[in-house]
């Protein structure tokens, strides 16, 4: 289940921009219009240049290692989407007869707070244009440090769960059922999807990077991440690139000077490892200290938790993986990726 | 097929048998507006109030109407009391489930044409599943044809 939900966002930030690349530019702000429908843009608009977060190359210190660093938001946008009519089975695309309308939708989108050119996100008052997130680019050796962020407001979409609920107290014919997206029209059972191989958790993120050769663990390419969206008061997200700033930077000083010529460590390895952690109170180890990014992503898990059923808590599956030495699975709002890509061994053959 | 949402906000006028509003999540919707759907999209409520609500099929006039269960014993509901949620696929004419207070709606609406006229007339119910009236409408259009284009000779 987790490698499912997390290659299928780590997939679309990787391999989205070829594929959307021929779409419209998003500075082409749609006009609203009742009903959702829009017009469309006209055919043969020029093709945006993808924003890109690069490495930066720093001072010539020796061990020094290039930089990319950067922040990537995950978040709602409403946008004008190209739709096919007439809809339904058999109508593929290049069918004759077939033909395409434009409506306003509310999706989810990787944006780079700063990718050069950039790409902010769209306000909730304004509709854009569809445009991939962007493109990272760094080198053999370099050090990426990225700031994720999820601020999706879920609410916008049908109710999605990360796991199983109840799935041993329904009748057989329902448990494939228990912890998928599900429609009146009878989505997952009419569709032949089980959990986990299903729709479902769709607003839980993650960056997965395809042939990093790096550490798979801890705050590097772990792909059994689940970044769960910020809390939201007052409809505004309480957890965001700058309410992060200081422990990511802080992490983030610490995990160059750990990783700069030292490319396969697994470094952090736990919730104790400072300056993320330690999670707990030196005297209280079951309670969580709210003064490191660890101990507070606990407390943020814990009130999540509030009122959910036992199978949907996520901070109890924490703590076993905690107890077991291990990096935990679940976070909330904002994760720091720090690893480093490993230069290319001399022996091997080119 | 496209996917919508209608919020479902405090009404800041706190009337007693009318304590939310119903606004399509679209940019320029008000208040009250008709959400236009097509038939087969999906529709999920968002309930941004602190009270969990149900959408519940109406006649025009803001009646409850019956649902006839799918699974046996076979039994016709109308609200109150609120039913438990019915297993999948729904019955025709059901929306969702109870939405619990601050979260979106399940399942989602998978649009049918009504089988008469082509207004979806609803309202919400309350917890103990007495009707409110608020009260909304989803107009559905039929999936179209494809158009019709001269055949190439070659």
């Amino acid at each position: 289940m987790v490698r499912y939900r997390a290659m299928r966002l780590g997939v679309w930030l990787v391999v989205a921009a070829p594929a959307l690349g021929l779409m419209a530019p998003q500075a082409a702000l749609a006009q609203a219009a009742r009903g959702g429908m829009l017009d469309c843009l006209p055919i043969g608009q020029p093709l945006p240049k993808i924003p890109e977060i690069a490495t930066q190359r720093t001072s010539g210190v020796a061990g020094a290692a290039n930089l990319l660093r950067g922040t990537i938001l995950l978040a709602n946008e409403r946008q004008r989407l190209v739709m096919r009519q007439p809809t339904g089975g058999g109508n593929v695309s290049g069918k004759p007869g077939l033909y395409f309308v434009c409506q306003e939708q509310v999706v989810r989108v990787f944006r780079g707070l700063d990718a050069k050119p950039p790409m902010p996100l769209v306000p909730q008052n304004r509709i854009g244009d569809p445009i991939p997130g962007p493109t990272l680019r760094a080198r053999l050796g370099d050090i990426v440090q990225l700031t994720f962020v999820n601020n999706i407001n879920p609410g916008q979409f049908p109710y999605s769960i990360d796991q199983a609920e109840n799935q041993t107290q329904l009748p057989p014919s329902q448990q494939t059922a228990a912890g998928c997206d599900s429609s009146t029209s009878g989505y997952p059972t009419a569709g032949g999807d089980a959990f986990p191989d299903c729709f479902h958790g769709s607003s839980t993120g993650n960056i997965h990077f395809h042939g990093t050769h790096t550490n798979p663990n801890g705050t590097g390419d772990n792909v059994f991440l689940e970044v769960r969206p910020s809390p939201i008061v007052n409809g505004k997200s309480t957890v965001t690139d700058k309410t992060v700033a200081k422990p990511f930077n802080d992490f983030f000083k610490a995990c160059y000077d750990r990783l700069k010529g030292n490319a396969p460590l697994e470094w952090p390895t736990n919730w104790s490892d400072a300056p993320l952690g330690p999670w707990n109170l030196p005297n209280s180890p079951d309670q969580p200290n709210p003064k490191t990014w660890t101990g507070q992503q606990a407390l943020l898990l814990q009130a999540y938790d509030k009122g959910k059923i036992p199978s949907q808590q996520l901070w109890p599956q924490n703590l076993q993986q905690i107890q077991q030495n291990l990096w935990p699975q679940f976070y909330i709002g904002a994760f720091p990726y720090c690893y480093q890509i490993p230069e290319k061994d001399p022996a091997e053959s080119t | 097929m496209a996917d919508w949402s209608i919020r479902i906000i405090p009404n800041p006028d706190s009337i007693a048998d009318r304590p939310a509003l119903l606004v399509p999540d679209l940019v320029d919707a008000l208040p009250g507006d008709p959400l236009e759907v097509q038939e087969d999209d999906l529709v999920s409520w968002n309930n941004e109030t602190d009270q969990p609500y149900q959408p519940w099929p109406t006649d025009a006039l803001g009646n409850l109407q019956p649902i006839k269960t799918t699974t046996q014993p076979i039994q016709t509901i109308t609200p109150p009391p609120a039913p438990p949620p019915f297993p999948l696929p729904s019955p025709a004419l059901y929306l969702s489930d109870m939405i619990p207070a601050n979260l979106s709606s399940s399942p989602a609406y998978n649009v049918v044409m009504p089988a008469s006229g082509s207004i979806v007339h609803y309202c919400l119910i309350d917890a103990n599943g007495n009707p409110t009236k608020v009260r909304g409408q989803i107009i559905v259009s039929a999936i179209p044809q494809a158009l019709k284009v001269p055949g190439v000779s070659g």
